[in-house]
Formats: structure tokens, C-alpha cells, sequence
């Protein structure tokens, strides 16, 4: 019972946050210097005065401003978005259609970088002040450091120029006949490189909250009482320390969900993979302005629904739900 | 003081990441000095490797000077990191403070903004930010801002919520010292110390994110940046792989220093948590 | 309740712990040779700082990083356990040596329920199938006295109370039918009331399974009540060692003598108890607080209500003193928070010389604010780390208007009658002992000039041997310099040395108010004779 009130709590909050984020857009294309219609038509569209029109009525530019934003507000939620001027096609279309490589990449970066960083994390704190510890320590803090889109350059130049054993661009070979099997081999073979790039990043940030979070159960009081038990090593680790200082992961991994999708833009960018990233760069180019705020909108649309599935996890595995507030 | 110097005189990453980050600060400062040329300007034969007489880092497709653009660029990347920071930081302890001090509805009200500002993808919105109000010096710096403050203010709040319950906090009330007093006098001095560790790695986060922007072609045009000379070299990556490689280093190290930093700073300030974070 | 000597089950000799390099000295426990025997409760005894809890940790072999057996034996039954190789330590610990702690909420794992954390013990020692051991945990849970034990079993920590929580550890450490339990301050997390009926059960498993017990901790009553033989140690030695009686009623080393003497000064309330006519100070009317807090976050409809002042009304008189006894959570901090106005009523008025002061206006309020004036329990809390003394016992007089020079001379002046040099004003906090800083705290009290100061629970965190001394020094103080004192306590010996007048406080209300004296030894409300015959050892003080 109480988890079902924390999860409808959730989920009034999560679309409390996308009425926001709506809202927000409005703000941005009303706040920008010059005309909105002139904004939402994008660079070319407003050279074009039959489209500037169609803008005008479409989103009642000439009401007064809170009808403009219910009209707006109204058409995000029906999933409208209006059209793009330069692709001639209506935006929701062009989302639905780059939305399932953006989900496959950031999926894929997340749970490498979520495995990997649990691994890392769980052995430096194990061997602490160690030489393990030490090498991942480090190792965490370099991947850190390192800005993702030239991590993704230099993996092209090495993985695909130098050695070329990994296709350098694109979500699949175009133009090959190829059986169901051979396509999903390909398509893997192109995730690899845009996938770990993503990852990595995340792979040094959950390496550092798991191993912090080892830390510090490690110490508390009940692990003492596990031992005084006279309970096994194994056993300790496992009921006792992971248990608890895994919990918080889930929460803190979901909160940096909204980071892995604006990592997207960057890597899609670099990889030309066909994701909204990629369309939201393309958007960027053209200053089509409308489909920037789209892809912004439905990508925030994505990491609260990540963040609610994240919640429901959490849910389940920790009995003091409702004692938290 | 002294003990404060000391200490941290004693932490191995964190001198590290102080003579990378004085040397960076010198070769930013020098920048006019070094190249006194525009680093827009082309200056010898387009795409000449690294070392070659008189280029160190070699040219680009236009026959510019990556060296010069990597210490002109230096000037960008820390000028633009350390306003954005500043900017949030003060954005942030405000916001915090306020939030952690009041409590009740005014707290709720900052944090449900708070969590909203940390909830939707931030590189998308500073993309939104930067894209709409064209991108300047100033549409980066406060984008970047507008970005990072969110973790700040949950810090200085968490801060807050614990220090205002103590003791002495308590004792300056029962003796009349006004709200504005506690709040700086009595409480912040006490809330500070991991402010400054998170600051030096938000400086490292925001020169990431101006990298990334203008990587995608988002910076201030009149300036030179790492990010935009990574972007520029990046289709050029199977023919001059320095264009790209370089500044890309650059960016490494600069960021390194400032975690390397952070992470000294931590260990002096917060023995508590030192032994959880040391490298 | 001495008997004779039994047999021997944990015996240790020249036993030396090293701390660290870099702590405050090089051996926690030094030299130290003491038996524990079958069928008896050894209390070891001492104040903080003495190593007493190292000790126990080094009998489970569980000291802390860095912290290491530098020299000595541990024997039981026949296996030295400081040479112990890992995996045979681990068989013997839960098994044979069964350990209680201080805090239950932290000592157990707040994501597993009971029944999961006594069964793993169980399982970790091979007992054996599903259903014996789930007839054992009904069993155990039963005879440690918790209710329920079918429904409860199946309960995580968070959801029971806090002498539920220790009766589990309790039931937990028994699992395995130990010959040695080590309970280390078991009940100095517990209300008196709890506290008691923890001690009984202690006392009557001990018993029952003729358990050889290891009892730390810090309160003399506590060994009254409980102890067969008692284990005196300062700073990491034994000092004295005896029967329970001879050591409480016939102290040989001088330190046992000085701390008995101390403790026993608290139940010495000859000299309390004056009569007051005067006019009240302070007037409290009809205070009503009701806290509302929030259980499910923002949007849930779910409120927690507790209702912390119901209707409390009391008179403070000139130069009296009056004690506010509770247990946690029966608002006497509260009503100590509304008298120096941290917070506010619901309803009903604090009058200050008759005039109630929420209606004065602001300047009268600001002026009268300082003249009631607050001492902490907290001792490392109650100053501003970051601050000098100096600036701790000055700034708040310049905010009210006095000159910088003069405030000086006032701090200096509070600081000579608390006891302590000028040399203090140049120091930080973290440069003082917890006694020295409940002495600032109190200077920084009386350089507003109060005419009444709130003492909450200023003695609570202090060791005994100091517990005395600020006592007498709040005594004394108030005596010279006629002021009035509200004393807020969990104590009731305590508070019967310093106070006139003593009001108990029960969930919200008074349930007894009256003459000191009376209260302590002739209550009349059936909570306040529980409380009374709660406090442990209270045959030895008498």
C-alpha cells in the first residue's frame, strides 16, 4: 500500500516535471529576440511566408499569450509538436522514427556503464588502500576527465582508421542484402564503439558512488553485529553490505539518466547515429528551432520515465519506502 | 592557515593538480605573449604535422597554428569555467541557503526547482539556451550556469538543515542575533568547506560542457576554443589526426588538474570523508 | 547476590590493545589481567576514554583498522584467541561468545527482518533444517519477552521500538545458546523505564543459562542493579577489581573512591529544597505544541501528529529552581525550546514578570530575550566550531548595544566564575574537554546577565566525575548570583540535588509537580513511582 502511494506520488511529480519542461519551451521561444513565429519556423521556414502562416494559426500567435501557451501546452500533450519547415513532415514523426536508436544506444551505454561500474566500485572498496583499489581509483578519475565526444574521434581513429575493425559510422552497412540474424550482428558491430564511448564517462561516475557507498556500509554498525554473529565473509558482503549500499545506486544511477541522454547529442553527433541526438544537432544547424525543443522536450520525456522505473525498483527492494520521505 | 597549507602541501594529487593548474593559469596569461598573432590567422602551410620547424602542435586545413589556438584557447576554456562556477556557486548558496534555513513551503518550493533543474537532460537545455539566444560569451557562460547551480543548492542545503539544528546555532537565536547574522556569521562559515571541494569540480564539469558546445559549433566566434578546433579538425580525423587529438588533450589535462584539485582539497577540508575518496 | 567462584570461561592476562599511531596515547588497554567467570555478570566499568569498548571488541575479535592486540592473552575455555586463525575465530564468535550493543538501531540491518537476521546466525553455524530453526527464533523471541513473536518475526527494525530493537539483539545473541555474553552498554540508548526491564531480562537469562556476562558500561547504578563482580578502568587500566558490593560500598583505589564518591553526591540532595515565595519570573500558561510532520513527502495526505505540550502550565519563582523530568518524547525539551523562544505555542502564553511576551512589543522583546538564557546538553555542539571563545562570549553582548571594551571585561569576568583562565578567549572549541566547554557554554549564558536559565540536560553527556562538578558549579552560580533555573532532565537523582521543585513530565502533561523531596521519595502518580523505581541501583544509593 504504501508503495503504491509513493509510486502514484511519483508519478504525479514526474508529470508535474514534464508540464515544466513544456512551459519552459514556451518561455524559451517567447523569450527569444525577434518574432516566435519567426522562431518556431526555424531559419528557412520563415522566409516562407505561406509556413510563417500556417506557424501563426497553428499556434494562435495572434491570441493573447495565455491562450498561446494552453494551445501550446495542449499539443505537446497530444504528442504534436507541429511541422519542420526543412524535413516537410510533421517533428512527432521524425522523433518516433530516431527514438529507437537513441533508446538502443543509451540503454546499452547505461548498463555497461552501470555492470562496470558496480564491478569496479564493489572491488576497490573490497581491497581498499590496495593496488586494485588504487588502479581503479585512478582509472575512474582519468575516464573523468575525459571530454566524450573526443573520446569518441580518437576511438574512431584507432578502432576504425588504424586497425579498422569497427565501422566508424552509422547504425548499419546500407546498401548489403542481409538475413534478420546478420543485420542484428551488424548493427551490434556498429554499437560498439558509440556505445562504449557513452558509457565510459558513467562507468567512472558509478564506479566512484558504488565504491563510496561500499565505503561507508562497510563501517556501520550491523555489518559489526553481522560479524560478531560470526557470519562468513561471503555471506556479510553479500546480505549485508551489498544489500544496503546498493540501494542508494539505484536512485543516484537513475538521477544521472538525464546526463547519459545529453551525452547522446554529443555522441550520435560524432558516430552519425541516426538518434534524436543526431536529429537535434541537424535541428541545431538549421536553427530549426521547433525541433530542437521537440527532441528537448521528448528526451526529458525520457529520463522521467527512467527515473520512474528507477523509482519502482527502489520500491520494491527497500521495506523503508514509507518511512522516507 | 598555515595548517590548512600544510596539510594540503601534504596530499600528492592535490599538488599535482595545483602546479598543472598554476602552469595552465601562466600559459593562459602569457597567451599574448607566446602568440601575439590572432590564432585565426593562417600562419603556414595548411595541415602540417606536429613538430614540424616552427609549428609545435603543426597546422589545421587553413594553415592556422594549433599551438596558438591551444593557448589562446586556454584563456577561453578557464575564463568561461571559472564565471559559469561562480555564477552557479552564487546561485546555488543562495538558493540552498534560503531553501535550508526557512524550511517549511519555501523550502519545498526551491527544492521541487531544484529537482526539476536536475531531473531534465542539462546538456540539452544548455543546447536549448545557447541555440536560441545565439551563442555569445555571455548566452555560454550563463547557460552553463543555469546547468550546474542545482547540486550546490542541495549541498548547501543538506548543510543547512544540519547546522541550523545545532547547538550554537540555537545559542545565537536565544541571543537575539538577527536571521542575517546566523545565516552568514554562524552557519555558512561552517557549510563551506565541501562548497569548495564541489566548486573546483564544477569548474572541471563546466568547461566540459563548454567543450561540448562548442564542439557542436555553439561557442562565441571572436574567440578561439579547444572545443570548437576538435569540432573543426573532427572531419579532417583520417588525414590530421593532431587536429582533433591535441586540444582534446588539452581539455584532458586542464580537467585532471582541476579534479586533481578538488580531490586535495577534499582531503584537507573533509578528513571525514578523505579515507572514501582518497586516490 | 555473590556466590561462590565458579569455573573460569574467559580469562585474560597482560593484555595490552595498541591504538594507531598518532591517538592520543599508544595503548588503549594496557597490562590488564581480569577472569570472567561462568554464571556471574562482571561489569567493567569506567568512564569515556578508558578502553572498555576496545576491550570487548578484542574478546569478539572485531577491533577496529589499525587498532590491534599489541601484547597479552585472551583464554577461553582452553583457546587463546588472540593467535585465532580467522576461520576458527569466526565458528567461535555468535556460536560460543555472543555479543550485545549499544545502539540497536544501528546494530541491526535495516533492510532484513528479524526473523531473517536470527536465522542467518542460525544457518552461519549449522543448526539444523527450515523448521527447527524457525521453532528456535519463535522460542528465542518468546523468551526475551517480545510480543507476538508469529506476527513480529517477520517485522524490520525500523518498525520496532527501541527496547523491542535491543530485545532482539538480545534474542539474537542467545540463538546459539552462547557461554559467554559481552553487552556493551546495552541500555544506555533506553529510557530509564526500558532501561529496567532490559537489566531484568538480562539478569534473568543470565540465570537461567548460567551465562558468564561481560557487562560495559559507564553508570554506577547500572552496576548496582546488576553486577556480581565489578572491573574498574581509567585510561586503559584495571584499577580496582572485586564483588559488587565490597568495590560500591568499600572503594580501595582512590579513583573508584573519587567516582563512587561523585555518584553518590547526586542521590546527596540535603542540601536542595528551599521554599520560594517571591513572585514568578517566569509564568507558563495552558502551552500547547502539536507537531505535525509529513510521512509520505509532498503530496501525500499522510500526517504524523504528536501532540508534544498538552495544556502545561508552572511558575518559575526569584532565585528557584525548578525540574523539568521526563523521557524522550515527553516534551520537556520543548517546553525548555518555547521558554527561551526557539519556537512557538500553539497556544497558551510564557510570561515574563507577569507580562506575557509574544504581546510586548518588539523592543521590549528584543531587551527581555537575553535575560532568559539557554545551556545545552551537547557540549562539542553548542559552540561554533569556527569561532574563538572571544568572539563566542562577546558577540551576542555587542549585538545588544555593549560596548566592545566592557564586553570584554563581562567575559572575562563570567569566565573567572565558571572557572576558567583568560588564556581560554584566544582558544577555539576543539581545544577544550567536554567539561571545559559546558563551563564556556554556561559563561556564555551568564554574560547577558539572565535572570533564569534553561539547563537542557546540560549534564547528560558528561562523565560522572564532571557531571558533579558542573552541577555544583550551576548550584553555586545560581546561588550567587540569585537566579532562577528551569533544570530539564531524564535524571531524577539528578535532578533531585539541584532543584526546589520538581515537575514530571509524561507524554505532553505534568503528570507530578511538587516539593523535590517529596517527588523522589514519596511520588504520588503511578508514572512517577515507575520512574522512581526505575532508576537503576537504587537500593545502593539509598
Amino acid at each position: 500500500m504504501a508503495q503504491v502511494r509513493f509510486l502514484l506520488i511519483r508519478l504525479v511529480k514526474a508529470i508535474m516535471v514534464l508540464l515544466a519542461v513544456t512551459v519552459l519551451s514556451f518561455g524559451l521561444i517567447r523569450a527569444a529576440p525577434g518574432d516566435p513565429a519567426t522562431v518556431m519556423a526555424g531559419e528557412q521556414g520563415a522566409v516562407d511566408p505561406e509556413f510563417l502562416e500556417r506557424v501563426r494559426e497553428r499556434y494562435g500567435l495572434d491570441r493573447p499569450i495565455h491562450e498561446q501557451l494552453f494551445t501550446y501546452v495542449a499539443g505537446v500533450a497530444m504528442l504534436d509538436f507541429g511541422d519542420s519547415y526543412q524535413h516537410n513532415r510533421p517533428v512527432m514523426e521524425l522523433i518516433a522514427e530516431r527514438l529507437p536508436a537513441t533508446l538502443l544506444l543509451t540503454l546499452t551505454a547505461f548498463a555497461l556503464a552501470l555492470i562496470g561500474g558496480l564491478l569496479m566500485g564493489v572491488t576497490a572498496a573490497r581491497h581498499v588502500g590496495k593496488w586494485p583499489d588504487a588502479l581503479i581509483t585512478v582509472a575512474a578519475l582519468l575516464f573523468f576527465a575525459l571530454p566524450l565526444f573526443w573520446v569518441g574521434l580518437m576511438a574512431i581513429l584507432l578502432f576504425s582508421v588504424q586497425l579498422g575493425w569497427l565501422p566508424a559510422f552509422g547504425m548499419s552497412t546500407i546498401g548489403v542484402n542481409m538475413s534478420p540474424i546478420e543485420r542484428a550482428l551488424d548493427v551490434a558491430k556498429h554499437l560498439i564503439l558509440p556505445a562504449s564511448t557513452l558509457g565510459l564517462l558513467y562507468l567512472a561516475t558509478y564506479t566512484r558512488m558504488t565504491r563510496a557507498s561500499v565505503l561507508e556500509v562497510m563501517d556501520l554498525e550491523f555489518v559489526r553485529t553481522a560479524r560478531a554473529k560470526g557470519l562468513g565473509e561471503r555471506r556479510i558482503w553479500r546480505r549485508h553490505i551489498l544489500k544496503n549500499a546498493l540501494l542508494p545506486i539505484i536512485t543516484l544511477a537513475s538521477l544521472q539518466a538525464g546526463h547519459l541522454v545529453g551525452g547522446a547529442v554529443l555522441t550520435e553527433t560524432v558516430f552519425s547515429w541516426p538518434g534524436i541526438g543526431r536529429l537535434a544537432f541537424d535541428a541545431l544547424l538549421q536553427r530549426d528551432y521547433n525541433l530542437l525543443l521537440a527532441t528537448f522536450i521528448i528526451a526529458s520525456a525520457f529520463v522521467v520515465f527512467f527515473n520512474l522505473v528507477a523509482d519502482l525498483i527502489y520500491s520494491l527492494a527497500d521495506p523503508r519506502i514509507e518511512v522516507a520521505s | 592557515m598555515s595548517d590548512f597549507a600544510r596539510r594540503f602541501l601534504g596530499s600528492r594529487s592535490g599538488m599535482i593538480g595545483l602546479v598543472l593548474l598554476v602552469l595552465l593559469v601562466l600559459m593562459a596569461l602569457s597567451a599574448d605573449l607566446l602568440y601575439p598573432q590572432d590564432p585565426w590567422r593562417m600562419a603556414g602551410r595548411p595541415n602540417l604535422p606536429p613538430f614540424t620547424e616552427g609549428f609545435l602542435f603543426g597546422t589545421d586545413q587553413l594553415g592556422r597554428d594549433v599551438a596558438a589556438g591551444i593557448v589562446h584557447g586556454a584563456r577561453m576554456s578557464l575564463m568561461i569555467g571559472f564565471a559559469s562556477s561562480v555564477a552557479a556557486i552564487g546561485v546555488g548558496v543562495v538558493v540552498g541557503a534560503v531553501a535550508g534555513y526557512f524550511s517549511g513551503w519555501v523550502d519545498d518550493v526551491l527544492m521541487r526547482l531544484t529537482e526539476f533543474f536536475q531531473t531534465i537532460p542539462s546538456f540539452m537545455l544548455a543546447i536549448v539556451l545557447v541555440a536560441i539566444f545565439s551563442p555569445s560569451l555571455e548566452s555560454i557562460v550563463t547557460a552553463i550556469a543555469v546547468v550546474s547551480w542545482p547540486p550546490i543548492a542541495r549541498l548547501v542545503r543538506a548543510e543547512f538543515l544540519s547546522l541550523r539544528q545545532r547547538d550554537f546555532v540555537k545559542a545565537a537565536r536565544v541571543g537575539g542575533h538577527s536571521r542575517t547574522n546566523i545565516i552568514v556569521s554562524q552557519i555558512l562559515p561552517n557549510a563551506l568547506s565541501p562548497v569548495i571541494v564541489m566548486a573546483s569540480l564544477m569548474v572541471a564539469t563546466a568547461i566540459l560542457i563548454e567543450s561540448g558546445l562548442s564542439f557542436l559549433g555553439l561557442g562565441d566566434r571572436n574567440f578561439i576554443t579547444w572545443g570548437f578546433m576538435i569540432g573543426a579538425g573532427r572531419t579532417m580525423i583520417r588525414h590530421a589526426w593532431w587536429l582533433s587529438a591535441i586540444p582534446g588533450l588539452a581539455i584532458f589535462v586542464t580537467v585532471l588538474a582541476l579534479n586533481l584539485f578538488g580531490q586535495g582539497l577534499s582531503d584537507v577540508l573533509n578528513p571525514r570523508l578523505s579515507r572514501s575518496t582518497r586516490t | 547476590m555473590s556466590r561462590p567462584a565458579e569455573t573460569t570461561v574467559l580469562s585474560m592476562r597482560s593484555l595490552s590493545i595498541a591504538l594507531p599511531p598518532g591517538a592520543d596515547r599508544a595503548l588503549a588497554v594496557s597490562d590488564l589481567s581480569l577472569d570472567l567467570y561462568r554464571n556471574e555478570i562482571l561489569c567493567v566499568v569506567g568512564e569515556s576514554g578508558s578502553g572498555k569498548s576496545l576491550l570487548a571488541n578484542a574478546i569478539m575479535g572485531l577491533l577496529p583498522n589499525g587498532v590491534r592486540v599489541a601484547s597479552g592473552t585472551i583464554d577461553f575455555e582452553g583457546t587463546e584467541l588472540t593467535t585465532l586463525p580467522a576461520n576458527r575465530y569466526r565458528k567461535l564468535r555468535g556460536a560460543r561468545i555472543a555479543m550485545v550493543f549499544q545502539e540497536p538501531m544501528t546494530a541491526l540491518n535495516p533492510v532484513l527482518t528479524v526473523r531473517e537476521q536470527i536465522d542467518e546466525a542460525l544457518v552461519a553455524h549449522g543448526v539444523g533444517n527450515a523448521a527447527e530453526r524457525q521453532r528456535r527464533i519463535l522460542e528465542l523471541l518468546d523468551a526475551t519477552g517480545l510480543p507476538d513473536p508469529e506476527t513480529l518475526q517477520h517485522a524490520y527494525p525500523f518498525r520496532l521500538s527501541g527496547g523491542q530493537r535491543q530485545r532482539a539483539m538480545i534474542a539474537m545473541a542467545l540463538a546459539l545458546e552462547p557461554d559467554v555474553l559481552i553487552a556493551d552498554e546495552p541500555t544506555t540508548a533506553l529510557d530509564v523505564t526500558t532501561q529496567k526491564q532490559i537489566l531484568e531480562l538480562l539478569r534473568e537469562i543470565q540465570q537461567r543459562r548460567r551465562l558468564g556476562v561481560l557487562f560495559i558500561t559507564h553508570d554506577f547504578g547500572v552496576v548496582a542493579e546488576i553486577a556480581d563482580r565489578v572491573a574498574v578502568m581509567r585510561l586503559g587500566e584495571l584499577v580496582e577489581e572485586g564483588p559488587a558490593r565490597q568495590v560500591l560500598d568499600h572503594p580501595r583505589h582512590g579513583y573508584t573512591q573519587k567516582l563512587v564518591a561523585a555518584v553518590r553526591g547526586l542521590s546527596d540532595t540535603s542540601g536542595a529544597a528551599r521554599e520560594h515565595r517571591s513572585e514568578p519570573v517566569l509564568s507558563i500558561l495552558g502551552a500547547t505544541k502539536t507537531f505535525v510532520t509529513a510521512t509520505g513527502g509532498f503530496f501525500s495526505g499522510k500526517r504524523r501528529r504528536v501532540e508534544a505540550l498538552k495544556d502545561v502550565s508552572l511558575d518559575i519563582a526569584q532565585g528557584e529552581t525548578l525540574g523539568l523530568v521526563g523521557e524522550s518524547g515527553s516534551g520537556k525539551s520543548t517546553l525548555g525550546q518555547a521558554v527561551v523562544q526557539l519556537l512557538e505555542l500553539d497556544s497558551g502564553e510564557i510570561r515574563f514578570h507577569g507580562t506575557p511576551i509574544a504581546e510586548m512589543p518588539r523592543k521590549e522583546r528584543e531587551r527581555v530575550r537575553p535575560k532568559i538564557q539557554i545551556v545545552f546538553q551537547d557540549p562539542f555542539a553548542s559552540l561554533n566550531p569556527r569561532h574563538r571563545i572571544r568572539r563566542a562570549l562577546t558577540e551576542t553582548q555587542v549585538i545588544h548595544g555593549t560596548r566592545r571594551a566592557d564586553a570584554l571585561a563581562q567575559a572575562e569576568r563570567m569566565l573567572d566564575l565558571v572557572g576558567l583562565d583568560q588564556g581560554a578567549l584566544d582558544r577555539f572549541p576543539h581545544e577544550f574537554s567536554g567539561g571545559q566547554r559546558q563551563r564556556i557554554g554556561i559563561a556564555r549564558a551568564l554574560v547577558m546577565e539572565p535572570e533564569l536559565i534553561v539547563a537542557d540536560e546540560a549534564v547528560s553527556a558528561l562523565d560522572v566525575s564532571i557531571q558533579a562538578q558542573i552541577l555544583e558549579l550551576l548550584a553555586d552560580i545560581r546561588d550567587r548570583l540569585h537566579l532562577s533555573m528551569l533544570f530539564i532532565t531524564h535524571d531524577l537523582r539528578v535532578a533531585a540535588q539541584v532543584c526546589d521543585r520538581i515537575a514530571v513530565m509524561q507524554r505532553g502533561e505534568i503528570v507530578e509537580h511538587g516539593n523535590a523531596q517529596e517527588v523522589l521519595h514519596a511520588p504520588s502518580h503511578g508514572y512517577t513511582r515507575t520512574l522512581c523505581d526505575s532508576m537503576p541501583g537504587k537500593e545502593w544509593f539509598v
